[in-house]
């Protein structure tokens, strides 16, 4: 029978897992996950009785997610002047009467302020405690992915200034929320000064993520949108860029047709006053998950120094300096799962991550920071199966920078030629114990002092040694 | 999370990690895009662990998460899994023709849109009621009827082409 054919199919197509997960990993995801809700936006279902909802978005801390938003060194075409965040907190206050065809439609409102109060179902946590003041319903309208609406609420905390949430109606999903999900957190972001919040829209996907709604914080402001790239020669994002009409029935809602969900993670919105490009930017909330490239890696190592101290974090500059080697500052990217950071001891940080331009291949990413300023020291293709997975020769950081890739871990490494292998000093992957203090060493990845132009480096690949002799370097800066 | 409820996660998900990344490997056909969905599960899991153990039932909640990071993987464009769903390298004995034929079901079970790969993988491999399955999936028992009965079509068809080869 069939059935049975199935069960037994599948049964043992699944019975001899290759390899057993490591929880090991499944935390460091979930700090990785915890770490980024601190400098971006967060994912908090709730569930209302007839209503999904999407989005509760702490405007300050959002701007510095990575691709969302504008910084103070962005210079994207045809925007001479970014505003400060003052300029655009105001823009907020001085909002103007709530938009949209359900303006008036005092049952949804009060649905709304419910769930901004005490949002619901099984993901809700509890918001920040710092809103204060009234709540104002900033939009509340039909969308193509049905009601949708945007409230905000000022903020005790001085640095946040303001909050505003996004809600919309997500197909079988309940209410969604996006928000912040440690209020104790959203103090650490000094935002304002450091003029992060430039955006003069809001923006996020409706229903399945076939439309995009904008707001400009100017009702009468032009909106244009981008709704994907693709490459020059060089290897550039080149972008096409469409009016957006403002919804008839709706003053100051436009809509932006998307041609398929995962395009709205590639769009760019711009807002033009007076026929004056005033702002650029990606859109706020996306629905679903990002697109992943086929060699994008999952969590395989989460390595906090990989040479000396903790790396002193990210920023929007970090990745804008990744960004600007392929389009504009502001380009949408996404990011893996993993991250290998440190410090040297001159206090310069490092960063190698996985980044990449939505739609386009992962690539491997080192990034160093020196006197507030990022620069890429490597920028290639990944190849997800290379064991080691990188190594890569910086006179910069004055020695190799290796990553043995998952499964995988360095033994040693040595000059061709020389008999002597050389243990790698293993690099310290989180810390435990009673007070956080002891080191919990990885051997996936290494800092090499030596500035050989080849190295032979032995490996351990899914328990087999293997030994390596890397090419002479050809990006590494 | 405190250490002794990360500790009781830990517990939890050592003891769950198996079989969720069994089922992720049948969903998506993939080991290592099965690893990759399972932690992401659990990482999302543990996220929110303190109130998932106090007041849901944890096996179904991972559950729930690892269906929808599943239907979110097969929307990415770059996803393409068609054809990579085969027999594990280490295999029970089998038959020639057997394993042709689980073979061929199985890239069958592959090429199914979405909800009726989750629907014939939550019935027939987790062993799921129709309610359970609704259940697991946020949608009516009525949609579990019809999704299953189509995509039994299609394997069934899939079967008889087989057998007349």
């Amino acid at each position: 029978m069939l059935t049975d054919d199935l069960t037994e199919a599948l049964s043992d197509a699944a019975a001899h897992p290759p390899f057993p997960l490591n929880i090991t990993d499944v935390l460091a995801r979930s700090r990785q996950l915890r770490r980024r809700r601190r400098t971006g936006i967060t994912v908090v279902v709730a569930g209302i009785a007839g209503l999904s909802v999407l989005g509760a978005l702490v405007v300050a801390p959002a701007l510095s997610r990575p691709g969302l938003a504008t910084d103070g060194h962005r210079t994207p075409i045809g925007v001479p002047h970014p505003i400060t965040g003052a300029e655009a907190l105001a823009a907020f206050s001085h909002w103007g009467p709530t938009r949209g065809s359900l303006a008036h439609d005092h049952a949804f409102l009060a649905n709304v302020q419910q769930e901004w109060a005490h949002p619901t179902g099984p993901e809700a946590v509890s918001g920040p405690n710092t809103l204060t003041g009234s709540v104002r319903v900033l939009f509340a309208g039909q969308t193509p992915g049905g009601p949708a609406a945007v409230v905000t609420q000022d903020s005790t905390d001085r640095h946040v200034g303001l909050e505003v949430g996004v809600m919309t109606t997500v197909p079988g999903q309940g209410l969604s929320l996006w928000g912040p999900n440690d209020p104790s957190e959203w103090s650490e972001s000094d935002v304002l000064n450091e003029g992060r919040f430039d955006t003069r829209q809001v923006s996020f996907t409706s229903g399945s993520g076939h439309a995009i709604v904008v707001l400009p914080t100017n009702p009468s402001d032009t909106v244009s949108a981008s709704v994907g790239h693709s490459l020059d020669r060089a290897g550039r994002a080149v972008r096409a860029w469409k009016p957006v009409a403002t919804v008839a029935a709706q003053p100051g809602v436009a809509i932006v047709p998307s041609p398929h969900p995962d395009s709205s993670w590639d769009t760019l919105i711009r807002v033009s006053r007076a026929g004056r490009l005033i702002d650029q930017g990606a859109v706020w909330i996306n629905v679903g998950s990002p697109p992943v490239p086929t060699n994008a890696l999952g969590t395989w190592t989460q390595i906090n120094a990989v040479v000396g101290k903790d790396s002193g974090g990210t920023s929007v500059d970090t990745f804008a300096a990744w960004a600007r080697l392929h389009g504009a500052a502001d380009e949408p990217f996404g990011q893996a799962g993993w991250d290998i950071e440190g410090q040297f001891p001159d206090g310069s940080f490092l960063l190698i991550e996985q980044l990449w331009l939505y739609g386009d291949p992962a690539h491997t990413v080192i990034l160093r920071e020196s006197h507030n300023t990022w620069q890429v020291l490597s920028d290639t293709v990944t190849n997800r199966r290379a064991r080691p997975l990188f190594a890569v020769r910086s006179a910069v950081v004055g020695g190799w920078l290796v990553a043995a890739g998952p499964r995988s871990i360095i033994t040693g490494y040595r000059p061709p030629g020389s008999r002597r292998w050389i243990a790698p000093r293993p690099a310290i992957r989180d810390y435990s114990g009673p007070n956080g203090n002891t080191p919990q060493y990885s051997r996936k990845a290494g800092y090499l002092p030596t500035l050989a132009p080849t190295l032979q480096i032995r490996l351990v690949v899914n328990g087999k040694n293997r030994v390596v002799t890397t090419a002479r370097p050809t990006n590494g800066r | 999370v405190d250490s002794a409820a990360e500790a009781r996660f830990v517990e939890w998900a050592a003891s769950r990690s198996g079989s969720l990344h069994r089922l992720a490997f049948v969903l998506c056909g993939d080991w290592h895009v099965a690893e990759d969905l399972a932690q992401e599960a659990l990482a999302r899991t543990a996220l929110h662990w303190q109130r998932i153990e106090s007041v849901e039932h944890p096996d179904a909640y991972v559950r729930r998460i690892l269906l929808n990071q599943h239907q979110s993987l097969r929307r990415r464009p770059g996803w393409r899994l068609a054809g990579r769903f085969a027999p594990p390298e280490v295999s029970v004995p089998d038959s020639t023709e057997g394993y042709a034929n689980r073979a061929a079901l199985l890239a069958a079970v592959q090429q199914l849109p979405p909800r009726q790969r989750a629907v014939i993988v939550l019935r027939y491999y987790e062993q799921l009621s129709e309610a359970e399955t609704a259940s697991a999936m946020g949608c009516s028992t009525g949609t579990v009827k019809s999704q299953s009965h189509k995509a039994l079509q299609s394997l069934r068809r899939v079967v008889k082409e087989e057998q007349r080869c």
